[in-house]
């Protein structure tokens, strides 16, 4: 067929301008909103957030092409070319729709997050580029066998429902077979797990290869029992790689992606921090550390922005547009330790209290040319939801509790310090009583 | 008539009324987890989406009758659809309201108004669009009401009818008016849907 | 019993302008409409059927136009259409879908279901009867459009292509039927085929390009080809006065 011909016919092509304005108008606000800035892996995660509405544009302008070839008696004309080779072009139309869909999605989280070319992320691309055509093929079967009228709305909503339905389920690998959790990827210090990818990919692969299959054979017994076959056999595949995996699909960054300088103490940035940012921000660690040592508190060897900070390593909780305020409350941050797996189970924690004022505490001796500062949380890290994420989060009352305790002497200060954040660490001991003195 | 009505499959409009209510009361509860929009999910439904198969059955039936011959009808055929389709509705809502004192809450409510609304969207695009791209065109109401749809504060924009509580005056007139704008656009639009146009 | 056109403009885009100030007067009980492919033949009789509406100027039968509610259900019921292409309706039988046609067209559903039978019979259907119309063969798709015309008491009958795909035999029926309603009704039919034109119809109408190239009875037509004796038969006078009217489609 032309191209012009598949041009002016393709119902995908028709169907582009409606997924576009679509993205754009309807779904900007929510691609931009949680995008970690100049992190490419991150702008292509979060654009998977329109994966489930452009998948159900693919399979309902999939079922109207299905349904065109069929009123159109194509394959009852003993065509010479297979049943697959003239469905393809067809097809492909309606796929490249969706793929334009999702290139607009990606270009909105690319440029909110400041990130152009990092955005290609190669195993979101499959994941979505697999289940694109899956749904476009399964679209097309569908409206070859049912009437257009109901095939069209029928692969339209189902498609949308079951790409989206499976984030609600408990069993989290059923989301990962259709990238369900790729809009959680991921914060600067994730990546992306491959095992998602592969599991998804499998699945898709799978779906297409039973498509392929009712398309070539038309729907034959033997090629139905097949798709099925397959369909079992890629499911039972895809699930092995997704069956370890939590709800979102990532693991810890590799800290050799970090970019470590050899000052004392060392500190190590993701690469995204670069430019004109990292200088400053590592001369306003050094400092911050330098001040907290002189007040006796002890200090790391490395501060790193690793996920997980190895022993002598503490954490820099800056987000990757960090300016130099920015810096003492990441450092301060790094030096709680983190909540212990009892905690974070729900367990009580009489300590966790007490991380407030500790917080107000250590941000006092870090900047002690300025009042305890009712500071907002730091960008969203890999520790979130443990105690590093209160920290800064203190107000008045934590504050007006640092304050009592800087009036303390120097080591009963410290003696505090070193208690409450040896609490911390458990969830059975209580954070320690304010020594007197403290209080008038 | 018994004719017109196999023509229109009025049975399989009849059951899929039937099935939505059915479905609708068993699992209509059921929230889809549509991707959260402008920091906030809302509560999208499956009694949100399901409500348009009795619209989508009935745009099938307006399409599958000899449509030319249909067209030089000496009877006034678009009255008939019209009625078919608020017939349906109504039945829709006295299913609903019986439900709702048999003790179904107000997810009967939602699913009699929302099945409403559907069949007067359809009566409103099928004369402008033909009864394919109509279809196609009313299946996509929810989806867009699920992503653009909810206010920031968690409540459904006015225009998201779908979506509101069986209480809102807002989706009872809009979709009262959707009706009253599908059948009158049924009983006055004389042009054919573009399809068969292909004559020459 | 005169159909008219009167300056009909007709256009389906803003590019495609078919008809301009198009007149035609067709007073004859049995007429032909030749013409090549896109010469608006079809358009022509879904003009007439009422199933399109012209742009400008008007259309009527026996000075009965298709306007207005009434008008247009009066205009209907005297006139019946055979489109260029049936369509079963799935879930009605054979003689369910006549009766069908009849019942839109204004007749009881007792009057329908009855005046079926005759019309099945009338075009040999009628063992067919109770068959899904919907597994019908092409041939018998089109002879099940003529029953449902037949149906019901049309004064004009407009038949789009009535004998593409029927075999030789059917057409020799077909052409019986136009003869013998001929006496009853009128019978307009657009056709491509020009053999026997002089057996069945006495008036032509030939229409190329949205005009009309000829109108006249079937004698004038054939005199066309050379002459008044050019030992042609029928049929080859008929194809030969058609192709000197006609240009060549591009």
């Amino acid at each position: 067929m032309l191209l012009r011909t598949v041009l002016r016919t393709s119902a995908g092509l028709r169907t582009l301008p409606f997924l576009v304005g679509f993205v754009l108008v309807a779904l900007a606000d929510d691609l931009t909103a949680w995008v970690t800035p100049a992190y490419g892996l991150s702008a292509a995660g979060h654009a998977s957030l329109a994966l489930p509405f452009a998948c159900a544009a693919c399979a309902a302008a999939g079922a109207w092409e299905g349904g065109r070839l069929h009123r159109g008696r194509v394959f009852d004309r003993s065509p010479v070319r297979s049943p697959l080779s003239i469905t393809a072009p067809v097809l492909l139309p309606v796929a490249v729709t969706g793929g334009l869909g999702m290139a607009a999605a990606l270009g909105t989280t690319a440029l909110a997050g400041g990130t152009m070319t990092g955005a290609v992320a190669p195993g979101v691309l499959a994941v979505w580029v697999g289940l694109l055509l899956a749904n476009t093929l399964v679209g097309s079967i569908v409206g070859r066998v049912l009437a257009p009228v109901v095939a069209v709305p029928l692969a339209l909503v189902s498609s949308f429902v079951l790409n989206a339905y499976p984030a609600s389920f408990d069993a989290y690998w059923l989301r990962h077979l259709v990238g369900g959790g790729l809009s959680d990827c991921c914060a600067v210090d994730q990546v992306l797990d491959q095992k998602a990818v592969s599991s998804s990919l499998a699945f898709s692969g799978a779906v297409c290869a039973a498509a392929v299959l009712l398309i070539r054979y038309r729907g034959a017994p033997a090629a139905l029992a097949g798709a099925l076959a397959v369909t079992a056999a890629g499911v039972a595949l895809a699930a092995q790689p997704a069956q370890g995996l939590g709800p979102e699909p990532v693991l810890d960054r590799p800290a050799t992606a970090l970019v470590c300088d050899h000052g004392r103490p060392r500190v190590c940035l993701w690469p995204e921090l670069g430019g004109t940012r990292a200088g400053p921000v590592r001369d306003e660690a050094r400092r911050v550390v330098t001040t907290l040592a002189g007040h006796g508190v002890p200090v790391p060897a490395t501060l790193t922005m690793a996920a997980r900070p190895g022993p002598g390593e503490a954490k820099l909780g800056i987000p990757t547009t960090a300016r130099v305020q920015d810096v003492a409350p990441g450092v301060v941050g790094g030096l709680l330790p983190r909540a212990p797996d009892c905690a974070r189970s729900g367990a009580p924690y009489p300590a966790g209290a007490a991380a407030g004022p500790v917080t107000a505490w250590l941000t006092a001796k870090a900047t002690p040319d300025s009042p305890a500062p009712d500071r907002t949380a730091p960008e969203r890290t890999a520790s979130n939801g443990t105690t590093a994420d209160t920290r800064g989060r203190f107000g008045a009352q934590d504050a007006a509790l640092a304050e009592q305790v800087l009036r303390l002497p120097r080591e009963a200060q410290l003696d505090w310090y070193l208690a409450t954040t040896e609490a911390l660490r458990h969830c059975d001991t209580p954070a320690p009583a304010l020594p007197p003195g403290g209080a008038r | 008539m018994i004719w017109w009505c196999k023509a229109r499959a009025v049975p399989g409009v009849l059951a899929a009324l039937a099935g939505t209510f059915a479905l609708g009361l068993l699992v209509g509860d059921g929230e889809l987890p549509v991707p959260a929009l402008r920091g906030h999910a809302g509560h999208f439904l499956v009694a949100h989406v399901i409500t348009l198969l009795p619209a989508v059955f009935l745009l099938h039936g307006l399409g599958r009758g000899d449509l030319r011959t249909e067209a030089v009808a000496g009877r006034f055929l678009r009255g008939l659809d019209a009625g078919l389709a608020l017939a349906v509705a109504t039945a829709g809502a006295a299913a609903g309201v019986l439900a709702h004192v048999a003790g179904e809450g107000d997810l009967a409510l939602v699913l009699a108004r929302n099945i409403a609304g559907y069949l007067g969207s359809a009566l409103l695009l099928h004369p402008l669009l033909g009864h394919r791209p109509a279809a196609a065109a009313i299946a996509a109401v929810p989806l867009l009401c699920s992503a653009a749809g909810w206010h920031p504060d968690g409540r459904p924009e006015p225009w998201a009818w779908p979506l509101h509580p069986a209480a809102s005056p807002y989706a009872l007139t809009a979709v009262a008016l959707t009706l009253l704008a599908g059948t009158t656009c049924t009983l006055l639009r004389h042009r054919p849907p573009a399809d068969l146009h292909v004559l020459a | 019993m005169t159909l008219e056109f009167h300056r009909i403009d007709f256009r389906y885009t803003r590019k495609a302008g078919l008809f301009a100030g198009f007149a035609l007067r067709i007073d004859d009980p049995a007429t032909v409409l030749l013409g090549p492919n896109g010469a608006g033949k079809s358009t022509l009789m879904a003009l007439a059927a009422s199933q399109l509406a012209p742009r400008q100027g008007s259309v009527s039968w026996r000075g009965q136009t298709p306007t207005g509610h009434r008008g247009r259900a009066a205009y209907r019921r005297a006139v019946a259409w055979l489109p260029q292409q049936v369509t079963p309706v799935p879930g009605l039988s054979v003689r369910e879908q006549v009766a069908y046609c009849g019942w839109l067209k204004g007749m009881s559903r007792a009057e329908a279901w009855q005046a079926s039978a005759g019309a099945l019979e009338r075009v040999g259907l009628a063992p067919l009867a109770d068959r899904r119309s919907h597994r019908l063969s092409g041939g018998q798709l089109r002879r099940l459009g003529i029953a449902g015309c037949l149906a019901h008491r049309s004064e004009l009958i407009l038949m789009d292509e009535p004998t593409a795909g029927l075999d030789p035999a059917q057409r020799g029926m077909f052409r019986t039927l136009v003869e013998d309603l001929a006496g009853e009704v009128s019978v307009i039919v657009s056709t491509h085929q020009t053999e026997d034109l002089a057996a069945t119809y006495r008036h032509v109408v030939v229409l190329d390009q949205g005009r009309v190239r000829f109108q006249g009875g079937i004698e004038a037509f054939h005199a066309l080809a050379t002459g008044p004796d050019t030992g042609l038969g029928t049929g080859a006078g008929a194809e030969a006065a058609y192709t000197r009217l006609v240009e060549r489609e591009a």
